[in-house]
């Protein structure tokens, strides 16, 4: 740098300098536009090209085949409507409960009784286990010969209430619900609780003030101020309803017939059971864009309300 | 020094960009093949597949090593087939897979034919004499459409045949075993009288379901089944419409646990319900007759069956004709026709299929044994019960013709899901073999 003397001089040294700042944030992201381009966006365009395609998922022979594999898919009847809708129940159930009683847990424990931490601990305790483990539990609760569920509706007098709850074509989907919720309902009560915790106790002095009870306070001041909160866990509940797989194939495996069959089981058993990579795909691009069109909705109603 | 640790940052952001570009491409070199290997240099081969199990293995690798030590093998297993066949198409997909991997017949053959050498030609080279000696049955499951010989098959299972517990059945008074439907069904109701399980079938299982729906389909059609999946029947035809209502049946007759189509066979009806003695009887396959003679070695029965003894028989005819069960390669070999190591792989092979390696597994009573010369042992304190069952097995398995597995995995997913429908009364006969139907008849048989 001593050599470095003349104006011009100065000018060269300076501007190297300022390649190097320049080129080392990039140099440090790097790693990670390589990592998720890979992983994320070549899989993405990958996945979109083969939808085209009548691939087999494992060699590289694909022809184009243009849109029959999404003509099937979009014939009204066929296999993924079924899917599509078994998936928006569960959504709808899910989200719903999951929201409601996370809700009233938060609101429960946020008052100081004695062991409420360890209340909030039993409740969230499910969400740290896998869904494999729950799912077995289930299985086992509610076997219809073996299970202690029926047996305990037997010994209350509900005997006529017992039942094949996975293996009943008219109970599965909403069996499948239930253990979704029992997974999933303190992940709302944590979220809801961090929310309840926000809001400035002041808030709640002056509505006691001005003479709102419980319920005034739950519905004018609790649940408009956790609008944000509840929005985060729609958008969470649509991508996780979206997402279901392991509960539903260690549970039913899409049946009995097609009764729980979701779209992602469905997107499993044509890609890796069957064969036909192509029309995978192609199911998991439609999903791509519902899960797309169901959350800009979602905060579109958002925004909107505000 | 700032300016020193400007360097270094720098050079360390670079090398790491460098390096995770470089792991992206690194990949395997070419070569000749590498032979059978010398004391000095070993050739090491990688094997995948779900089976054998660990017990199973040692015996198996252990004369191995002493007939061959200088090839080595390396396995790697997974036992839940599905999860075995994701890694091995991933791997095979990127031009990594294993020079042996397992497969058995029906759709497999069709998927994983193109990554297989040519089997026959290498048999031809490195096996003398294995068309004499390799049931031509199973051959013929191995063979795509092409003629490819696409495994080298291994063992042989089929279906569809009822487990029993003697013991148990004694102790209920009965000792008869049921020989034509009818009287199945009135066991059955003896045993729902009493409070039991009649026979725990997994109908949730898909699998399942089409390996009874075959056996079902050639009591009342002998071979149609196979006419149909290859386009030249319609399942709307009468043998499937009997099929259909004689499963229709098994359903009204309630022979199987109550809501038969949410339990799996394993580990439910196989653990929870046959080895807790909550039933008698287990719909199964000819694999079970390895729970009827625990093989040398191998762990005995476990639960409250610990101390029972087993039977096996043919799950009794349903239809007119008496067709017997099916039988389907359940294991087969292949070498993978990017492999470098074909002649040891071979070597390996030709172990399992007419070798020592063939003696030891179907001893171990895993499946029935492919090698047509082949005698399965016995241990020698067993009952008459479990000699008769496990021969029985093993005769049905030789001398049957008629293929376990169909050839389109689709096709097979419809046959099953219109089962469950059917059972469940979600749809009638008529519809769900429509359905069936519609879906082979799109079918793309190349």
């Amino acid at each position: 740098m001593k050599a470095i003397q003349s104006k011009s001089g100065k000018t060269t040294a300076r501007s190297s300098r300022s390649w190097r700042y320049r080129i080392i944030p990039y140099l440090y992201v790097l790693p990670l536009v390589i990592i998720s381009g890979a992983f994320i966006y070549y899989c993405m365009g990958f996945t979109i090209a083969m939808s085209f395609t009548d691939w087999d998922g494992i060699s590289m022979d694909a022809s184009f085949i243009g849109l029959k594999n999404y003509t099937k898919l979009l014939t009204p009847g066929s296999i993924f409507f079924q899917a599509l809708l078994n998936n928006l129940i569960f959504l709808v159930v899910t989200v719903v409960v999951q929201a409601a009683l996370g809700l009233l847990l938060a609101v429960i424990l946020k008052e100081r009784m004695p062991g409420s931490n360890l209340f909030k601990a039993f409740f969230f305790m499910p969400v740290t286990m896998a869904a494999v483990i729950i799912a077995a539990v289930f299985r086992g609760v509610l076997d219809p010969n073996l299970g202690g569920f029926n047996q305990v509706l037997a010994d209350i007098g509900l005997g006529g209430l017992a039942h094949s709850w996975f293996g009943d074509p008219k109970t599965a989907l909403l069996t499948i619900c239930v253990v979704n919720i029992f997974q999933w309902t303190g992940f709302s009560m944590i979220i809801y609780y961090a929310g309840l915790m926000s809001i400035p106790q002041e808030v709640y002095e002056a509505a006691k003030i001005d003479g709102a009870g419980f319920w005034k306070t739950l519905f004018y001041v609790t649940l408009p101020m956790l609008r944000g909160t509840t929005n985060v866990l729609i958008v969470l509940g649509i991508v996780g309803s979206l997402k279901t797989f392991d509960i539903v194939m260690q549970t039913t495996g899409g049946g009995p017939g097609r009764a729980t069959e979701f779209l992602n089981t469905y997107l499993y058993k044509v890609g890796i059971q069957q064969y036909e990579g192509g029309l995978s795909s192609a199911i998991g691009v439609l999903v791509l864009i519902i899960a797309i069109l169901m959350s800009l909705g979602q905060m579109w109603l958002s925004n909107r309300e505000k | 020094m700032r300016g020193i640790k400007k360097v270094i940052t720098t050079v360390t952001a670079a090398l790491v960009s460098v390096g995770m570009l470089a792991a992206c491409g690194s990949g395997n070199a070419g070569g000749a093949d590498e032979g059978l290997g010398t004391a000095d240099k070993p050739v090491s081969i990688d094997f995948w597949a779900w089976q054998p199990v660990e017990d199973q293995w040692k015996p198996i690798i252990a004369e191995w090593e002493k007939e061959n030590p200088n090839i080595k093998i390396n396995l790697w297993r997974n036992a839940d087939q599905a999860e075995y066949e994701k890694k091995l198409r991933t791997a095979i997909a990127s031009g990594e897979g294993p020079d042996v991997f397992a497969l058995n017949s029906g759709s497999m053959v069709t998927q994983y034919g193109k990554f297989a050498d040519d089997m026959a030609k290498l048999s031809d080279q490195y096996m003398k004499g294995w068309k004499d000696n390799v049931s031509s049955t199973a051959i013929d499951q191995m063979t795509d459409k092409d003629g490819k010989l696409v495994g080298m098959p291994t063992l042989l299972t089929g279906q569809e045949y009822l487990l029993y517990n003697e013991t148990f059945l004694k102790e209920l008074g009965i000792t008869e075993m049921p020989k034509t439907y009818d009287e199945l069904v009135k066991i059955c109701k003896q045993l729902k009288a009493k409070g039991l399980v009649p026979i725990a079938y997994g109908a949730k299982d898909i699998w399942h379901l089409v390996d009874l729906f075959v056996y079902l389909s050639n009591e009342f059609g002998e071979g149609d089944i196979y006419k149909a999946e290859d386009g030249k029947m319609k399942f709307t035809d009468e043998t499937f419409v009997k099929t259909m209502k004689a499963w229709k049946q098994m359903a009204d007759d309630q022979i199987f646990e109550d809501g038969a189509v949410g339990v799996p066979t394993y580990p439910d009806t196989n653990d929870n319900y046959f080895a807790e003695r909550k039933t008698p009887f287990l719909a199964s396959g000819s694999w079970h007759s390895s729970m009827v003679v625990i093989p040398e070695g191998m762990p005995g029965l476990t639960g409250k069956i610990a101390n029972d003894t087993l039977g096996m028989i043919e799950f009794p005819q349903v239809g007119p004709i008496h067709s017997g069960p099916t039988t389907g390669v359940d294991y087969a070999l292949t070498v993978n026709k990017d492999s470098k190591r074909k002649e040891a792989s071979m070597k390996f092979i030709e172990f399992m299929t007419t070798g020592k390696g063939q003696t030891l597994w179907t001893n171990m009573l895993q499946g029935s044994p492919v090698y047509t010369k082949a005698k399965v042992e016995l241990r020698k304190d067993i009952t008459e019960t479990q000699r008769e069952s496990v021969e029985m097995v093993n005769k049905t398995q030789s001398e049957s013709k008629l293929t376990r597995k169909l050839k389109y995995a689709d096709l097979e997913n419809e046959i099953g899901v219109q089962m469950q429908n059917v059972y469940t009364g979600q749809s009638s006969v008529e519809d769900a073999l429509a359905s069936i139907e519609k879906v082979n008849e799109s079918v793309d048989r190349g």
